[in-house]
């Protein structure tokens, strides 16, 4: 969760490009509306029954610390009419897109013209 | 004429900057991450501790001991627990889809943190969706 906070931070970014940010996890909903509380410039979705995460398919035996599969940190750019533009799979899931280079990849993909 | 003594180091300061360039890729990674809140891969960690088991070594050559054996034997340990963490434990499988640029994201129906449906319905429109999966909240 702690990218989170970076996006957070960034919000003004993302509303000039014409962006919004939505961060899906497996948590439920009062897990999802506590971190929804917390920044509340993203959207946040509660996936606890994987629905969202089986279409994409990003679960896997992640190492959850209860041991259980969990989402793999993805990002998926999307335009407006529901296209997919780019999408981004870290090596390692200790590693993240970092907010600021997560805004020049919605520049170079969702902000062409 | 004047009798030159000279002594040989004992290799004491290796042993202990070696320990300390070994800590120090752990300390650094601990503090982006705590600090910067930066999730990064610390692929400097090992390379410093490697530097670390060399320096621990040219200490053991010095004058062997039971510490500089143990401090050796430390500074290998965290190379291998961090060549496996990097190399093993946290390596993510490559995405394949079915999310694929170019393509309609995939049908699906969800939930948003207010309990309101969400599907993919929801990214036609005024804006452009960053969608960014996580690992929740722990």
């Amino acid at each position: 969760m702690i990218e989170l906070v970076k996006l957070e931070e960034q919000h003004k970014e993302f509303d000039a490009r014409n962006t919004r940010i939505i961060a899906v996890s497996l948590d439920g909903l009062e897990d999802s509306s506590k971190t929804q509380a917390k920044f509340p410039h993203l959207v946040i979705a509660s996936d606890s029954d994987q629905k969202l995460a089986k279409a994409a398919d990003v679960l896997g035996p992640h190492r959850a610390p209860d041991g259980k599969e969990t989402t793999a940190p993805t990002t998926v750019l999307i335009d407006n009419k529901g296209v997919v533009r780019w999408v981004f799979r870290p090596d390692a899931f200790i590693t993240r897109l970092s907010a600021v280079d997560l805004l020049a990849k919605v520049d170079e993909y969702l902000n062409k013209d | 004429m004047h009798e030159i003594s000279r002594t040989k180091s004992t290799g004491r300061g290796y042993m202990w900057f070696g320990i300390l360039v070994t800590i120090l890729g752990v300390v650094t990674y601990a503090m982006l991450l705590m600090g910067a809140q930066l999730l990064h891969t610390p692929w400097y960690a090992p390379i410093l501790a490697i530097i670390g088991v060399g320096l621990t070594f040219i200490a053991v050559r010095r004058k062997p001991g039971v510490w500089r054996y143990t401090a050796l034997l430390f500074c290998c340990l965290l190379v291998v627990a961090e060549l496996m963490f990097l190399f093993s434990f946290t390596k993510l499988p490559k995405y394949a889809g079915p999310a694929v640029a170019g393509q309609q994201f995939p049908e699906f129906t969800t939930k948003l943190a207010d309990n309101m449906a969400f599907s993919n319905n929801d990214f036609v429109g005024q804006k452009s969706t960053a969608l960014i999966f996580y690992r929740g909240h722990w």
